[in-house]
């Protein structure tokens, strides 16, 4: 899970996507599902539909149960030049949770916060770490 | 507006795929400014047979319903993109509400899309 912005590329899932070469499923088999899948089994991907005990409580993997937002520690961020000294934006005040229902099966799970807002942005349900993160882009865009 | 999909990977893992496309995730109600910049560098709009927006005009004025095919859960509008000449081709995918969440709802931890 890899994306770019105007001033940054993030992937979400760095060290299993580009070093392990596997690939968390979320969804359950259909044909379109399958058929893609098959793509990127072809680049050299490997398919995975669960994690362990042990890896869902390893705070270093990123399939990990918790809190993620988007820029965290877990992310591979890197700047893009040049600056496009565009106004700032609030890429990194995305949050969401990694979670794991009773059969093992992994979910995204967040909130949507539109009201009031140029822009939607996702919100892990705990709230309060919100306000912290885009202090924290309004930092990095004045440097 | 993000890219993702095929290009993002290709920039993280220095590669490069015969046959990846330029995946652009819009919020829709911000469709407006990509569409005609991407018109304005040669960039012709091609409908899907019979499935969504058959013209630029609807696509630009007209709220559409959503016609998110099976590979894009939660999409608005999935609009396809050619230049003459070359086989390089644009997918912008709109998004309800936040484009990342289309990226982080995909089938998988590495995005799937459809070639």
């Amino acid at each position: 899970m890899n994306l770019i912005t105007h001033n940054k590329a993030y992937s979400v899932f760095p060290r299993e996507t580009f070093e392990e070469r596997r690939s968390l499923v979320y969804v359950r088999d259909t044909d379109s599902a399958v058929q893609a899948r098959t793509k990127y089994e072809r680049r050299g991907w490997r398919f995975i539909t669960e994690i362990d005990a042990d890896e869902m409580q390893d705070s270093t993997s990123a399939f990990a149960d918790g809190s993620r937002h988007l820029g965290d520690s877990k992310c591979w961020t890197i700047g893009l030049q040049p600056d496009l000294e565009f106004s700032p934006k609030f890429w990194e005040a995305n949050s969401w949770s990694m979670h794991y229902n009773v059969d093992s099966h992994p979910m995204h799970i967040w909130s949507l916060i539109q009201r009031g807002l140029y822009f939607t942005y996702l919100s892990d349900t705990s709230l309060w770490l919100w306000p912290a993160h885009v202090k924290y882009e309004e930092t990095d865009d004045e440097q | 507006m993000i890219v993702s999909g095929s290009t993002a990977l290709e920039f993280f893992d220095r590669t490069k795929y015969a046959d990846a496309d330029l995946d652009l995730y819009v919020d829709h109600h911000y469709r407006q400014p990509i569409i005609l910049w991407l018109k304005s560098i040669g960039y012709t709009f091609m409908p899907h047979p019979s499935i969504g927006p058959q013209s630029l005009d609807t696509v630009l004025n007209e709220i559409p319903r959503p016609t998110s095919p099976a590979m894009y859960p939660g999409a608005m509008l999935v609009l396809d993109f050619l230049r003459p000449n070359s086989r390089s081709r644009i997918q912008l995918i709109t998004s309800s509400a936040s484009p990342l969440e289309l990226v982080l709802s995909f089938h998988s931890s590495e995005r799937l899309c459809q070639s």
